[in-house]
C-alpha cells in the first residue's frame, strides 16, 4: 500500500474493516495541511481574540454579508498541495480532504461550486471547485462565467475591482446556498458570486472554502 | 524510435488499465470533460495524461553534431587500459560494467562518450540522485564542445541532445533514442529496489549499456566486467580496522583533529549518538534523507573539521579532503556490504590526502563486514 500523497509505501495493518477504504495517506502527510484555528466569525482569518478581520468590515460596509468557512491555512504546503491538485491535475487528492470537507455537509443544502470559463475547462478538463462540491455533498451547477484573465499575477486592488463574470445558468428550489471554492484570497469571487444569487433571489447564502489565504502582516503571502 | 508526445493522432495514452507512456498501473477514475475518464498518477511530473489524450511517437530532431573532446587531464595507466576496453565493446556493442573503486574518477568514460558522438549516436548518463546529475553535467561540460542536456528535476524536460545526463524519472516519455546509454552508480538505491525505473531506462536505451559501479550486484555481474582497482593517484584504498564499540572507542576516535563523519543505521541512532557525543562535549551536525542542507554540512565540514553523524544517505557522491569514517553499529541489518565498501571509500579520495582512517564499530561480527573487508583487500591486490 502506498500513501496517496507523497506515494511512499505505507504499512497498514490489516483488519476486514481495511478493504473499505482505498486511499491511505501516512502521517506525515496527514499532518501536512495547518487547520484554520477559529479567527474572524466571518472569513476565519486569523484576528485578536475573535474580532471581524478589517476586510471582512469593508465587505459589510459595501453592503454584502456572506460568512465563509475555510478550513485550512494556505501556507506553503497547502499552496504545494493546491498547485498540484489545480494545476498538474491530481484529482485523487480530493480524497485527502474528504474528511473535513465532508465535516461540513449540512442538511437540506445545495453547494454551488464556482465555475470555470469554458475555455479553461477545456484546457483543465476539470473544475476543481466542483470536485470540491461533490466531495461534500448534493451539488447543483447553478453559475456560469465569461473567461477572465488569470488573477494569480493581479495585485489586491485590481483583483478588487472587476466587474462580475458571474451568471445565473439554471434554477433550482432550495432554502439554502453553499458556495464551493479552493482558495479565499481576497474574497472578491465568492462576494460576487453571491451577489448575483441574491440578485436571483436566493435568500440565505454562505460558503466553504478549502484554504484561505493570509494577508502579507501574518507572515504568509498571499 | 523516438519521444512520446499528446498529439491527437496517435495512440491513447491509457490502454486496458495502463499508462501507455510510463507503463504503470496506478490509474485512477475521474470525471473529465466528457464524463468517466482516467488517468495516470504515476507520471504526473511529466504533463498529465488522461484516456482521452493521445500519445504520438515522434522522432527526436535535434541535429546530429560531431565534438571536439578537451581532456580535463590526463588518464593514469589502469584508466586508459578500460577506456581502451570500453572502446572495443562499443565496436562490437556489446554491455558491460565498470567494477571501478570508490575515487577512482568518472574520466575514463570520456574518450568512449566522444567516439559514439561523433560516430553521429546518442549518449545518455544516467545517474541516481540530482546531485551526481549536476555534477556529471559540470564536467562533461568543460570537457566536451557540443551542449549538454541537463534532464532532471530544475532542468529541462522537452529536449534530447548527442549528450544527455538525466535522472530516471525524467526518461519516461522516450524510447529507443539512445544508442550508449551510461548508468552511472548503477547498484544506488533507485535501481536496486525499483525494477520499473529499470526498465524506463531499458526503454530509453538501444540495448547498448555500461554499469559503473564500485559494488556491483549479483545481477550486474552477468555482463562482461573490466576492474579498475587503482585509485587515479595510485594508492591503496583504506583498509577498514575491526574495533569493540564502546563509549570511549568512539570518543577516542572522535577525538582526532581531521574531519569524522560517523556513520548510523537509522534515524533514531542519528539522535540517540548526537545527543551522547554532545554531552561528551562534541559540537556535532547530523545529515539524513530530510536535512535540506546537505551541501552547506559538507562545507562546514571540509572548512571547520567538524564531526557529522550521517545516515547511508551519504554513502556515495561526496568528498572531503582528508576525512576519517568511522561506522557505528556496523553489524546492523541496514549496512550491507556494498554499503560498508562504499562508507569505507569515503575516505582518502583526494590526491593531496590519499590516506584516511576507516573504523568499523561492532557489537558483533558478521559476514557483511568481512565481506566488506575482504572485498577492499582483493581490490587493493589486484
Amino acid at each position: 500500500m502506498n500513501c496517496l500523497v507523497c506515494r511512499k509505501p505505507l504499512h497498514v495493518k490489516w483488519t476486514p474493516s481495511t478493504l473499505l477504504k482505498r486511499d491511505w495517506v501516512c502521517p506525515d502527510c496527514d499532518t501536512m495541511l495547518t487547520m484554520l484555528e477559529p479567527g474572524c466569525p466571518r472569513c476565519g482569518h486569523p484576528t485578536e481574540d475573535g474580532k471581524t478581520c478589517p476586510d471582512c468590515i469593508r465587505w459589510l460596509a459595501l453592503g454584502l454579508d456572506l460568512t465563509v468557512r475555510s478550513l485550512y491555512v494556505y501556507d506553503e504546503a497547502g499552496a504545494n498541495w493546491l498547485h498540484r491538485y489545480k494545476f498538474g491535475g491530481d484529482v485523487a487528492l480530493v480524497e485527502h480532504a474528504r474528511p473535513s470537507l465532508r465535516a461540513c455537509r449540512e442538511p437540506g443544502v445545495v453547494y454551488v461550486p464556482i465555475p470555470l470559463g469554458h475555455e479553461r475547462l477545456k484546457t483543465r478538463r476539470f473544475n476543481q471547485a466542483e470536485l470540491l462540491a461533490r466531495a461534500i455533498g448534493p451539488t447543483r451547477l447553478l453559475l456560469q462565467k465569461t473567461e477572465v484573465l488569470s488573477q494569480r499575477e493581479l495585485g489586491k486592488g485590481e483583483r478588487r475591482h472587476r466587474q462580475n463574470p458571474f451568471a445565473i445558468q439554471t434554477e433550482v428550489r432550495c432554502e439554502k446556498i453553499v458556495l464551493v471554492d479552493d482558495v479565499y484570497t481576497t474574497g472578491t469571487t465568492l462576494h460576487q458570486a453571491a451577489l448575483t444569487l441574491k440578485h436571483a433571489g436566493y435568500r440565505e447564502v454562505s460558503a466553504v472554502c478549502l484554504f484561505r489565504a493570509l494577508n502579507k502582516s501574518k507572515t504568509r503571502p498571499i | 524510435m523516438g519521444q512520446l508526445v499528446i498529439h491527437p493522432n496517435g495512440q491513447r495514452a491509457i490502454r486496458f488499465g495502463i499508462c501507455q507512456r510510463c507503463l504503470s498501473t496506478d490509474v485512477r477514475t475521474f470525471t473529465c470533460l466528457h464524463g468517466s475518464c482516467r488517468y495516470c498518477r504515476n507520471c504526473l511530473h511529466l504533463g498529465r495524461v488522461c484516456r482521452c489524450d493521445f500519445l504520438q511517437e515522434i522522432d527526436v530532431t535535434t541535429p546530429v553534431e560531431p565534438t571536439e573532446l578537451v581532456m580535463p587531464f590526463a588518464l593514469s595507466d589502469g584508466q586508459q587500459h578500460v577506456s581502451r576496453q570500453l572502446l572495443k565493446w562499443w565496436e562490437t556493442k556489446t554491455s558491460g560494467l565498470v567494477h571501478a573503486v570508490c575515487g577512482s574518477g568518472k574520466t575514463e568514460m570520456v574518450p568512449v562518450i566522444e567516439r559514439v558522438v561523433n560516430v553521429g549516436k546518442r549518449v545518455l548518463i544516467v545517474s541516481p540522485r540530482r546531485d551526481v546529475a549536476v555534477e556529471w553535467a559540470d564536467r562533461l561540460e568543460r570537457a566536451f564542445s557540443v551542449p549538454i542536456t541537463r534532464r532532471y528535476g530544475g532542468g529541462e524536460k522537452e529536449t534530447v541532445s548527442m549528450i544527455t545526463v538525466a535522472t530516471a524519472p525524467l526518461l519516461l516519455n522516450l524510447k529507443h533514442v539512445f544508442d550508449y546509454v551510461l548508468v552511472d552508480e548503477s547498484d544506488a538505491f533507485p535501481f536496486a529496489f525499483d525494477m520499473a525505473l529499470w526498465w524506463t531506462i531499458r526503454r530509453a536505451g538501444k540495448d547498448v549499456f555500461l554499469f559503473v559501479t564500485a559494488t556491483p550486484t549479483v545481477w550486474q555481474r552477468q555482463f562482461a566486467t573490466v576492474h579498475l582497482s587503482r585509485r587515479y593517484h595510485g594508492h591503496d584504498l583504506p583498509v577498514p580496522t575491526l574495533v569493540k564499540q564502546t563509549d570511549e572507542a568512539i570518543i577516542a576516535f572522535c577525538q582526532r583533529e581531521t574531519p569524522r563523519i560517523l556513520f548510523v543505521p537509522t534515524k533514531a541512532d542519528l539522535v540517540r549518538y548526537g545527543e551522547r557525543l554532545t554531552d561528551a562535549g562534541f559540537t556535532v551536525r547530523t545529515v539524513s534523507a530530510d536535512t535540506d542542507e546537505r551541501m552547506d554540512t559538507l562545507e562546514w565540514l571540509a572548512a571547520t573539521k567538524g564531526i557529522v553523524l550521517a545516515t547511508s544517505i551519504w554513502e556515495r557522491g561526496m568528498t572531503v579532503r582528508g576525512v576519517d569514517v568511522a561506522v557505528i553499529e556496523s553489524e546492523h541489518v541496514l549496512f550491507t556490504s556494498r554499503g560498508l565498501i562504499q562508507m569505507a571509500g569515503r575516505a582518502g579520495r583526494k590526491p593531496d590526502a590519499p590516506t584516511g582512517d576507516v573504523v568499523f564499530f561492532y557489537n558483533e561480527r558478521t559476514w557483511r563486514q568481512d565481506r566488506a573487508i575482504r572485498d577492499i583487500e582483493q581490490a587493493n591486490r589486484r
